[in-house]
């Protein structure tokens, strides 16, 4: 059997590395939501990026979201 | 096993690359400041055949080349379609072209380095920086149809991730085998190496974080880790190694399985939890969005950390050693050496910890997809 004290740091670990995770996260969800925005305002032929600087806004907003539930999850 | 001391390690790593990149800095008005460096590192070690090909053109050329590391970096990086060995020893790889009119196969020594084009069944074929073309009638390159072709060649990365299956397979079809032989007993020789590794991957990835579903997910997990694992520890051989695992094509295909898996797997609390989420029903044109970028942003996580993490290492190796040529003197070598054979010992240790955190957030992936209960 292992003792608690492995068992204790095995679980630190696997919170780091979930963690760890949560920054990646948040670059892809922002990357992808500025990349919508980005796209759109393309497509218009706006002048100024509006919709890219909302977009990537929103972006920020969720990926914060998701990062507050999965820290205050479990 | 204490992986604290690894997390920690990033630090260093990140202190090493914003050292370099000053340095970089301060050094680049100099090297450009000299105009008839001659970096000329390995020309005793060329081989005959490499010489006669490239004969005329070294003699004249070499003399004046000026070094470029970010070229020369970015070089080592990216795929090929030659496995460059030392020098001018590179091994040719089979060039596979779809074009319009059928499919065209040849050898790349064809193109001698991209000094000569090649004239293919269908097209004449020109090979600029690594990517091939097609040259018109007038002797330049015609975008128009170099677009309409599919280059399916064995590139350098192809031919390594070959070599990687081919060892996995070697390996654990003997192990398998062992297993086959020796039922009941304690096992022996390269079986007792990977049994470990195998009751790791089970015990402290799959088991804590799937749950007891966990052995439908065990081929997939041990895949993927034994892959990018031993991928991993190919592209740190010296003279040989391809930054397979430092290619986002090849990482967006693996987060890719992640995510199909994930999704296939999700039983009813996992969806109901993206499209009837616990919150006021006006809130869903919000929530759903969340949910559904969430599915794809942390796949997405797994493919830039894998690409990140291993082209940052070799990124760090490529620009230690470089510090010998911008400097131009034999005395920084120590110290590059030094500096490269610690970066050599941390990637090592980080081909290790790439792989488990991949199997690991992969198992927590699929771990929260089949949940039963809330």
């Amino acid at each position: 059997m292992e003792n608690p004290k492995e068992e204790d740091t095995k679980k630190k670990v696997n919170a780091a590395a979930k963690y760890s995770a949560i920054g990646f996260q948040m670059i892809a969800t922002i990357g992808l939501l500025t990349f919508i925005g980005y796209k759109i305002d393309e497509h218009r032929n706006s002048k100024t990026n509006l919709i890219t600087a909302a977009f990537a806004l929103a972006g920020v907003g969720i990926a914060l979201y998701q990062a507050i539930r999965q820290a205050t999850k479990s | 096993m204490d992986c604290n001391q690894v997390f920690v390690s990033k630090v260093k790593r990140l202190i090493v690359v914003f050292t370099l990149l000053i340095a970089f800095l301060s050094i680049k008005i100099d090297t450009f400041a000299q105009v008839d460096s001659a970096v000329v590192p390995v020309d005793s070690l060329v081989a005959g055949s490499a010489e006669a090909v490239s004969g005329e053109h070294g003699a004249a050329k070499h003399g004046e080349e000026k070094f470029e590391p970010t070229k020369v970096i970015m070089e080592h990086i990216a795929d090929s379609h030659m496995w460059h060995l030392w020098g001018h020893t590179s091994l040719p790889l089979p060039v596979i072209l779809y074009t319009a009119n059928g499919l065209e196969v040849f050898s790349s020594g064809h193109f001698h380095h991209g000094e000569h084009d090649y004239n293919g069944k269908y097209n004449n074929y020109r090979l600029e920086e690594d990517h091939i073309k097609v040259v018109g009638a007038d002797g330049k390159i015609d975008e128009e149809a170099s677009k309409s072709i599919l280059d399916f060649s064995i590139t350098k990365n192809v031919a390594a991730m070959f070599l990687a299956i081919l060892i996995i397979l070697i390996v654990f079809i003997s192990v398998a085998n062992a297993y086959k032989k020796r039922v009941g007993k304690a096992p022996k020789g390269l079986q007792s190496f990977i049994e470990p590794i195998i009751v790791f991957v089970r015990d402290d990835i799959a088991k804590p974080n799937i749950g007891h579903k966990y052995a439908k997910f065990m081929p997939y997990l041990l895949t993927v880790f034994f892959f990018i694992w031993f991928n991993n520890l190919l592209g740190l051989v010296p003279v040989f190694g391809a930054n397979v695992t430092g290619n986002i094509a090849l990482t967006f295909v693996m987060a890719l399985g992640t995510m199909i898996i994930v999704n296939i797997n999700g039983n009813k609390y996992y969806w109901k939890h993206i499209f009837r989420p616990d919150v006021p029903w006006w809130l869903y044109p919000i929530m759903i969005p969340v949910e559904l970028i969430g599915i794809i942003s942390k796949p997405f996580a797994l493919m830039i950390r894998l690409f990140a993490n291993i082209t940052a290492g070799h990124i760090i190796v490529l620009s230690l050693i470089s510090l010998i040529f911008i400097f131009e003197t034999l005395a920084i070598a120590p110290v590059s050496v030094a500096f490269v054979l610690f970066m050599d010992v941390l990637e090592l240790l980080v081909a290790f910890l790439q792989a488990f955190i991949f199997t690991l957030l992969t198992a927590l992936f699929i771990g929260m997809a089949v949940e039963e209960h809330h």
